[in-house]
């Protein structure tokens, strides 16, 4: 319970005392004996009007600070559609001069210019579509930065002290503040050109900090469509955002940050890390792989080995050969409650924390499906109920590549005022430590074998460590999910990417090329 | 009499000396040479700098206005003389009795004088009929306080109204009736009365009627009443005695829902409830009149759908968000906009509920005064609730008694109902804010009302008996 409320308890507690008391306290005058001694009548009633007003006091508080945000921001729908929602917020959108959003070397993304009396948005990197969200106040009101740092771009927070006091006693329209965001233009929009024409969507993060130096997902939208802050502009976004509803592949959703998918085989990075944090393996433990595996009855083919006459596999060549009838055994010797355990900690199921909203997925259905041991085996190696995002598959990478701490994703750098001056920056924080520092790198060096002798080979750069894995999910159709996480870096990894492919075919294809040229030109930079 | 300073004499209640009878204040004025000024002149200055600041506050906020108008300071100028010149002209008098109802009404009126001043600059266009807001706001509210001021010491009507209880109830029963007949309508619904340009909502007519005989007869048939009614071997309550009350209480509530005026209905009931509790004390009748209450609301729920709208309304303002429910959203948006401290006199956007100047003008308050401001309306209603109780314990007779205890209940469950619908705590029913929202008549019985309260307390103080019947 919010501590706020105690004090609305308190207010209340103390209204219903002084009240009492004070009916209590009156007195009939001693003089005459002719009227009857109904006092307490007449203290009863103040006490039950008391209670009255009370009540009131609890309600005018709870409207008025404790639930005041929730109250202003309810939206509601009539039963045409049509939607009601605050119209201090539109006010103060329209009226309001937007701050512009930045990129992390102050390149323009998002502006405000007159036009005709009214503020109209531009977007000037429409690359950035997602993260930028849009801008539409008189229509479908705002999504992504735009969203969630509306508060500093309309310029009603952060106010300091002094820019309240002038703004309050002069009556000024409040002045928005800029948002710098993390990411690097250019390998924004790399990234979105490499996904143009699939479906899909990569992450790029520099581990060592958080900041997302590029996330696109395709397809996407144009903001700019969707701009409407004057009355004339409606009809065109109503019919640009019908079409964007009735797309089947479905533009506005974000699929980096809500896009579920089963991990495949780059789940087996999670289960080899985990498994060697809790000692329940070595990157030399032989397990055998002859073709299949029968767990209680369920027969798993194994279709990766390069080498249909061996038997047995170490766990390093389970890695670089992907074999999913090794990390079935992996997992089983593991167990299902140390899986769930470690999964938990690397995130998996539940939202990562992030500027934008973000999809929970899951581990499994139930709590205790992994108790099958034909669904932790499949667990294991990517498959069986297992939904992710590919933010939480960066977040694993990041976790391995950065000696077992992933660190928090950034996705706005600061807050600047007109002047340019740093309102608010937001600072790098761990957000999960899965694995000891020494377990990371053992299965760090599983990693970069994948990208030495495996199946991930391809994902090689000239004078760079690259450590990576490929993934290849059953999609349920005939095309699976393509998946490819990796990291680079001269010496040691610093940069994180995670591609997913929707139906995109093998993860050692696309997926692939897709992840080493991000890697490569973030390098670069 | 020692020599008294200006602060120590004047306490809240000016405790009586009863040595001279009625003739109390020209003794003073004799002994002393001089004039006690009591201490509801000094607390008054409060409320009208408040009317100052609050008007100027109104018109350099309004988004067109940048400098303060000649005609706003006179305004508040003459409001607040005239406050101030009621302290005085019973500090010059000599009216003792309760010394904080006054300042109280005082600072709920400065309150509304200032909302209905700020609301005027957004919502009186040229043509509009809401363009004179506050003029008309002071119209009334001096009328009220010349009332009020003059009923504290000097109203001569006492044994009339309660020889003749039934003529008073009856013929404000009439005016009800006259005006469900032949009334005027407007917001859709029928309750208002004309005579030639001066317009009457009757229906604040039976509040007045039925607090005085309600007040009279439960004195008069005080023994009886607690005696019992025996017929052949068994004690029964005293069932002929209850009989005409019951038909004259059915009766008005029957004509208020008749007129669709279901706010006034819950304030007539409650009220009655709250008299016939102090004067027989005994729960049970509380209890079934509730039930009966109750059952007739359930009636009402089921047969009318203006009621099944309002208790909708009150469980979810947001299942139809355009139609029945965009009032009360709105006012929801206004209130959860004004934090602690509000957004400050003219800076709200309180314009945006419809109507708002009748039913949420406590919205518009708390909007751009905050919790605070809001807080300050609900404790003032309070204290005038615990001050009116008070001069109910301290009464002389019986018939004071119940008299102070219907005025006083009578304002406080007024102000329950009305910020209860707003708050949604209650279903909205429509009444006005004591002193606070607009409506003219309702004030100004409102002000006679609070004056009788007065004169109450006065007699008590000096120590004349009560009126006889």
């Amino acid at each position: 319970m919010d501590n706020r409320y105690a004090i609305g308890l308190f207010l209340a507690a103390a209204l219903v005392v002084l009240t009492s008391v004070a009916a209590l306290r009156a007195k009939v005058p001693a003089q005459s004996g002719a009227v009857d001694p109904n006092r307490r009548a007449l203290v009863r009633l103040g006490g039950v009007l008391g209670l009255g007003f009370a009540g009131l006091v609890v309600r005018l508080t709870s409207i008025t600070v404790l639930n005041a945000s929730s109250t202003a921001d309810r939206v509601g729908q009539a039963p045409d559609g049509e939607t009601l929602s605050n119209p201090r917020r539109i006010a103060l959108q329209v009226d309001a001069r937007r701050g512009r959003i930045l990129d992390r070397n102050g390149e323009v993304l998002a502006r405000s210019d007159r036009r005709n009396g009214d503020w109209e948005r531009s977007y000037s990197a429409p690359e950035a579509a997602h993260l930028l969200g849009y801008f539409s106040p008189l229509r479908f009101g705002t999504a992504g930065v735009e969203h969630s740092r509306d508060g500093s771009l309309t310029g009603a927070e952060p106010l300091t002290l002094g820019e309240a006091w002038d703004t309050g006693i002069l009556a000024r329209p409040p002045a928005g503040h800029d948002v710098r965001l993390t990411i690097d233009l250019e390998l924004q929009r790399l990234a979105r050109e490499l996904l143009a024409d699939t479906t899909g969507s990569a992450i790029l993060l520099d581990q060592r900090t958080g900041r997302v130096l590029a996330m696109a997902s395709s397809p996407a939208y144009d903001p700019n469509d969707l701009v409407a802050v004057s009355e004339d502009q409606i009809a065109d976004v109503d019919q640009v955002w019908n079409q964007l509803q009735n797309n089947d592949d479905r533009p506005l959703l974000f699929r980096a940050t809500s896009g579920l998918y089963p991990p495949g085989s780059t789940f087996k990075a999670l289960v080899a890390a985990s498994a060697i944090d809790a000692r329940a393996v070595t990157p030399e433990t032989v397990f055998t792989d002859d073709g299949s595996l029968d767990v209680n009855g369920r027969v798993f083919p194994e279709y990766n080995r390069p080498d249909e006459t061996k038997t047995e596999w170490t766990v390093d060549e389970g890695i670089i050969w992907s074999l999913n009838v090794v990390f079935a055994q992996v997992g089983m010797q593991l167990g299902s409650d140390r899986l769930t355990e470690y999964a938990a900690l690397f995130g998996i199921g539940r939202a990562v924390e992030f500027e934008l909203p973000t999809a929970s997925g899951q581990l499994a259905s139930r709590d205790d499906a992994l108790q099958d041991p034909a669904s932790l085996a499949a667990t294991s190696f990517g498959q069986g109920e297992l939904l992710v995002t590919p933010l939480h598959m960066a977040m694993v990478m990041s976790a391995i590549a950065n000696g077992g701490v992933a660190m928090r994703p950034l996705l706005v750098d600061a807050v600047l005022d007109d002047a340019g001056d740093t309102v608010t920056s937001s600072r790098p924080s761990v957000a999960r430590n899965p694995i000891s520092s020494e377990s990371a790198a053992t299965a760090l060096g599983l990693l970069y074998d994948s990208v030495t002798y495996g199946y991930a080979s391809g994902a090689q750069i000239t004078d760079l460590r690259v450590a990576a894995k490929t993934g290849t999910a059953e999609s349920g159709r005939e095309a699976p999910h393509g998946w490819f996480i990796g990291s680079a870096g001269v010496n040691e990894p610093v940069v994180t990417v995670a591609v997913c492919l929707d139906f995109g075919g093998e993860g050692g294809g696309r997926a692939l090329q897709i992840g080493r040229a991000l890697l490569d030109a973030a390098i670069a930079r | 009499m020692p020599e008294s300073t200006f602060w120590r004499a004047n306490t809240w209640d000016d405790r009586p000396f009863r040595h001279s009878g009625r003739h109390a204040a020209y003794y003073r004025t004799l002994t002393h040479g001089r004039y006690r000024i009591s201490v509801d002149v000094p607390l008054m200055l409060l409320p009208v700098a408040l009317l100052f600041v609050g008007y100027a506050a109104a018109t350099l906020n309004a988004s067109s206005g940048t400098s303060i108008a000649y005609a706003d300071l006179r305004a508040a100028a003459l409001v607040g003389a005239a406050f101030q010149g009621i302290g005085i002209a019973w500090s010059v008098i000599g009216l003792t009795g309760d010394r904080l109802i006054f300042p109280c009404c005082v600072l709920l009126a400065a309150i509304g004088l200032i909302t209905m001043r700020r609301l005027q600059i957004d919502l009186g266009g040229t043509d509009s009929p809401l363009g004179n807001l506050a003029g008309r706001q002071t119209a009334y509210l001096l009328l009220a306080f010349a009332v009020l001021a003059l009923s504290a010491r000097w109203f001569p009507f006492w044994p009339y109204l309660r020889r003749y209880k039934y003529l008073t109830v009856v013929s404000s029963l009439t005016l009800l009736l006259l005006t469900l007949v032949a009334g005027r309508e407007r917001y859709g619904a029928r309750l208002w009365i004309g005579v030639g340009p001066l317009e009457f909502q009757t229906s604040e007519f039976i509040k007045f009627g039925l607090i005085l005989f309600l007040a009279a007869y439960l004195h008069e048939k005080h023994e009886l009443m607690h005696g019992t009614w025996r017929v052949w071997r068994f004690d029964l309550p005293p069932i002929p005695y209850l009989i005409p009350l019951g038909v004259i209480l059915l009766a008005s509530l029957l004509m208020v829902v008749a007129m669709n005026d279901l706010g006034t209905a819950l304030l007539l009931f409650s009220t009655a409830l709250a008299m016939l509790y102090v004067a027989l004390r005994k729960v049970w009748y509380v209890l079934v009149s509730l039930g009966v209450f109750a059952a007739g609301s359930t009636f009402a729920y089921i047969t009318f759908d203006r009621v099944g709208v309002r208790i909708q309304n009150w469980l979810d303002p947001w299942r139809d968000p355009f139609a029945s429910g965009y009032q009360q959203i709105q006012a929801d948006y206004a209130i959860s906009n004004g934090g602690i401290l509000g957004t400050g006199i003219g800076r709200g956007e309180p314009w945006r509920i419809p109507a708002v100047h009748t039913d949420y003008v406590f919205a518009a308050i708390v909007e751009e005064w905050g919790l605070l401001g809001g807080l300050a309306i609900i404790l003032l209603f309070g204290l005038l609730l615990y001050r009116g109780l008070r001069i109910a314990a301290r009464a002389d007779s019986l018939y004071d008694r119940y008299l102070s205890v219907g005025i006083s209940a009578s304002i406080a469950i007024q102000a329950l109902v009305i910020l209860g619908g707003v708050l949604r705590l209650l279903p909205l029913t429509g009444v006005t804010l004591p002193f606070v929202s607009a409506g003219g008549t309702s004030m100004v019985l409102d002000g006679l009302l609070l004056g009788m309260l007065l004169n109450i307390s006065h007699r008590q103080q000096i120590g004349t008996a009560g009126p006889r019947g």
